[in-house]
């Protein structure tokens, strides 16, 4: 080497001295591959390092200047913000998972399709339909996706047309969450305070006999309270389910009269009709005819109802 | 003509044009630029450029050990600099055309 190392060290000292006013972290990098540079344009055996590099002053000027860093002596730039997303996009594991996102990319092609088929689902009605639409939409999805990779114009009506997805997705799914018990969505709504419950499910709608097994009209019906009995709709049911109160004389809808007047759309006819609930099939029991036996006191007296004057509840015995 | 007001405007596409090439280090990338023609080309233009685009994403780099002298840190182009590979060369085609025919307008005699 007709250089010595001397020289290298003392270019490169001057060029640091030139560089002092940066922040370290910035000094450090355009000093980091400094010294192997002059090295190897020592090894050029070209002459000195200053005629074939020009003064280190210089040096450092043009180096921090196309690097984007503030020229000496000048006023730091306001750091602007793609300058300082640029900082950040630096940091080691942000840079690793910048590297991965796009590998998600047809995932959320995918995953676009399908939110698009349940949309619809939503919309429309008609759960079933979800796996036709999602297998008819991924990969129209996907076949779009992959297009506005390759062409950048669509590139920023894909973002719009995504962030639209999502919002609507999102609020779908709220709208879904807080759905009164009266629709039906994807999830039976759990009713409210007061739903009567029997072996089978919800009650909604009660069904009184007479004792010899006659069915019962226009049976109004109290609790233990006072209270007027009611049931809740079916939570399970249609939509659409209709129930039709009978109406007292000052106008107010009663709800405690057995059976309920409740029809259901039939879908299976075009239009859908409205079909009148028949009641179950029951089998009343025979009572027995023995003796009485004494039965225990009763303590208080039926309740006075709030209302219009109840008939008596007493059947005649035939 | 004075060229180096015209490659500070393009030295960025030339770096990546040479990393789109092959990986390189430092001291190869300027000797490449050199040999391709731009011999104005200053070493300190060509470090900072590196950097830059570093910073700004569009490379990567590693380190290759070596018997003799210091470890020599490589850049490569990842899909980002690919990207801005692509959008500044169909840039430059674009401009070059451009004034291309406005040179020959010029020139253009009656």
């Amino acid at each position: 080497m007709t250089t010595p190392v001397a020289e290298i060290a003392s270019y490169l000292d001057r060029v640091r001295a030139a560089l002092a006013d940066l922040p370290a972290a910035d000094r450090d990098e355009l000093l980091d591959d400094l010294e192997s540079h002059l090295a190897e344009v020592a090894g050029e055996d070209d002459g000195s390092l200053v005629s074939r590099l020009g003064p280190p002053e210089q040096y450092a000027d043009e180096l921090r200047s196309s690097a984007g860093l503030p020229i000496r002596g000048g006023p730091a730039p306001r750091r602007s913000v793609p300058d300082r997303l640029a900082e950040i996009r630096q940091e080691p594991q942000v840079r690793q998972i910048l590297e991965f996102l796009p590998q998600l990319r047809p995932g959320w092609w995918v995953l676009r399709g399908v939110l698009v088929a349940w949309l619809l689902v939503s919309l429309v009605g008609g759960l079933v339909l979800i796996l036709p639409l999602a297998v008819l939409a991924v990969p129209l999805s996907v076949g779009l996706g992959r297009r506005s990779q390759a062409e950048h114009r669509t590139r920023r009506a894909a973002l719009v047309v995504d962030v639209l997805i999502v919002a609507l997705a999102l609020y779908t799914l709220a709208a879904i969450t807080s759905r009164s018990p009266d629709y039906v969505g994807d999830q039976p709504a759990v009713s409210g305070t007061g739903g009567l419950v029997g072996p089978a499910g919800p009650v909604t709608n009660i069904y009184p006999y007479a004792k010899d097994g006659t069915p019962l009209r226009d049976v109004l019906l109290y609790d233990q309270f006072g209270q007027p009995v009611v049931v809740q709709p079916d939570p399970y049911g249609p939509p659409g389910t209709v129930r039709q109160f009978p109406y007292a004389a000052d106008g107010h809808a009663i709800e405690n009269a057995y059976p309920q007047d409740q029809a259901t759309p039939d879908v299976s006819t075009d239009p859908p009709v409205l079909r009148r609930q028949s009641p179950p099939s029951v089998t009343t029991p025979e009572f027995a005819t023995a003796t009485p036996t004494p039965a225990t006191a009763v303590t208080s007296a039926p309740p006075t109802p709030i209302r219009s004057p109840v008939p008596s509840a007493t059947p005649t015995p035939r | 003509m004075d060229t180096t007001q015209l490659l500070k405007g393009v030295l960025d596409l030339a770096v990546l044009a040479v990393l789109a090439e092959k990986d390189g280090y430092g001291y190869d990338v300027v000797r490449r630029l050199r040999e391709a023609g731009l011999d104005e080309v200053g070493d300190a233009s060509v470090y900072g450029t590196l950097r830059r685009l570093f910073s700004a994403g569009a490379l990567t780099t590693y380190v290759v050990p070596s018997e003799e002298g210091p470890n020599r840190k490589y850049y490569a182009l990842n899909d980002r600099g690919r990207v801005q590979l692509g959008r500044s060369t169909a840039g430059w085609t674009s401009f070059a055309r451009t004034m291309n025919q406005l040179l020959r307008v010029e020139g253009e005699v009656a």
